[in-house]
């Protein structure tokens, strides 16, 4: 009998063939994917997987908003600004306020006028957006409102146009 | 051609077995993760998947012309059954039948309509969950079936180093590419973290920040940006190597919990990245550090003074 400690975690087995190339193939896609979003493309190459959520163009972002609109929305019987994301059921926890905000954003404001018609709480509700747009100071720190009515939205004023978001 | 020894340095970081714990710890966050960020929608499917809610068709390709065709009564059932593989991935029961069918439910839910449920983390998921589907690996630990041989006095079952690496690699690989996507964005002298430190209130940024007024200047921006890459492009390097893997694993720590708890992000982006850097210690390392702790226990009274990595594995 040896008298040395035995490890503690066993080796195992050598690593199958198949095994190998499933890691060397994985592997490398990932670094592939990667790549996709920052080298390639300027190297004039460019991998489209057109799949849901695997389209190119799909993740990674390192630029900010240039414009940000702060969605709120104030009761028929109130006189306080209330978070939209107040008018949205399903729960996002620790974020929800963020997750409505970036909806509004990222859909161009259709998101922001599909709440007014989904909502039930909205009927009567004043929506509001107010602006952020640091250099922008004909819209920077302003307010644009809305009337949500059955369903549909109304400008305060007729000339009111939504921000360009330069996305 | 690799020489040998250099090529047996890359085959030990796959082949053998690695502690079951670290591993099981990694999927049990990740699927609650998963499910803390995917449940909400799943369970308030009218909101989120009736025919008349909004969607947005640009992220949605094929998948999202089958919605209206599918009854209410299966989009239920299938929003129960991708649940219920995310509950029994949680833990750790049927590991290759709960991450197959939590993955194609999660994915094609995302597909259907991903408003509630789309971030960058999502990416991750899709590749995280398929890995364990070809591996059966990481419920060998934090599972049921890790309590229950301990409860009948077995040893733990190791789980599959290669998985471990793989795993690691993703995080890693993923993590450091963010970066180079930042500088070649112009990070960090851009100073973009300057510009999300002023987004207004109810945007993106917790509101204690608001009690802060150093964090919105300038400075404060370009501190943070420049720490940002560094952490991004040179910790992953320094967590591979020995001598730094501890200071690099609190370095990393403290930038997610530091991400967090100024930034209103999805928890799921915290529990897939944060946890991971977990997996960068080696066997011997864990073991290590049980001699370390089992030493301490020891030296404070009543313990038999012998421990193993095995210790670490449920």
């Amino acid at each position: 009998m040896s008298n040395t400690t035995p490890p503690a975690i066993p080796p195992g087995p050598r690593l199958s063939r198949a095994t190998r190339i499933f890691i060397a193939v994985w592997l490398s896609l990932f670094v592939l994917g990667a790549l996709n979003h920052n080298i390639l493309p300027r190297a004039g190459l460019l991998l489209n997987l057109h799949l849901p959520h695997l389209r190119y163009g799909y993740v990674m972002f390192s630029r900010n908003f240039g414009v940000v609109a702060v969605p709120y929305y104030k009761p028929a019987d109130s006189e306080e600004l209330r978070p939209l994301a107040e008018l949205v059921k399903t729960p996002a926890p620790f974020m929800k306020r963020t997750r409505t905000a970036v909806m509004v954003l990222m859909t161009k404001f259709e998101y922001f006028f599909a709440l007014c018609e989904s909502a039930p709480e909205a009927h009567g509700a004043e929506f509001v957006l107010k602006l952020h747009a640091p250099g922008r100071p004909e819209i920077d720190d302003q307010y644009r409102r809305y009337l949500c009515y059955q369903g549909q939205l109304y400008a305060e004023k007729a000339e009111q146009k939504l921000p360009d978001l330069g996305l | 051609m690799l020489k040998k020894q250099n090529r047996n340095y890359l085959t030990s970081a796959f082949e053998g077995t690695y502690p079951a714990g670290p591993l099981g710890l990694y999927r049990f966050l990740v699927y609650a993760g998963i499910l803390i960020h995917f449940a909400p929608s799943l369970i308030f499917l009218e909101e989120n998947y009736g025919s008349r809610v909004f969607r947005m068709p640009e992220w949605n390709t094929f998948l999202f012309d089958f919605l209206p065709a599918i009854p209410e009564e299966a989009l239920v059932a299938l929003s129960a059954l991708t649940l219920l593989a995310c509950v029994t991935g949680l833990l750790g029961l049927l590991p290759r039948t709960s991450a197959i069918v939590g993955g194609l439910g999660l994915y094609a839910f995302a597909s259907f309509n991903s408003i509630s449920v789309q971030t960058l983390a999502l990416s991750s998921v899709w590749a995280i969950l398929p890995l364990f589907a070809v591996s059966g690996a990481g419920s060998e630990g934090f599972s049921v079936s890790a309590l229950w041989r301990r409860y009948k006095g077995r040893a733990p079952r190791p789980a599959p180093k290669w998985v471990r690496t793989v795993l690691l690699a993703q995080v890693l690989i993923g993590f450091f590419f963010a970066g180079v996507e930042k500088v070649m964005a112009g990070w960090p002298m851009s100073n973009e973290m300057y510009f999300v430190l002023n987004y207004p209130k109810d945007f993106m940024m917790r509101d204690w920040t608001f009690a802060l007024p150093f964090l919105r200047t300038r400075e404060a921006g370009l501190v943070l940006s420049v720490l940002t890459v560094f952490v991004e492009l040179v910790v992953p390097l320094l967590l591979v190597w020995r001598p730094t893997r501890l200071v690099a694993f609190l370095v990393f720590e403290g930038f997610f919990a530091g991400v967090v708890a100024t930034l209103e992000v999805p928890p799921l982006f915290y529990a897939i990245y944060a946890p991971a850097a977990l997996l960068a210690f080696t066997a011997a390392d864990w073991e290590r550090y049980g001699s370390f702790f089992a030493r301490r226990k020891e030296a404070g009274g009543g313990h038999d003074g012998s421990a193993s990595a095995a210790e670490l594995q449920v």
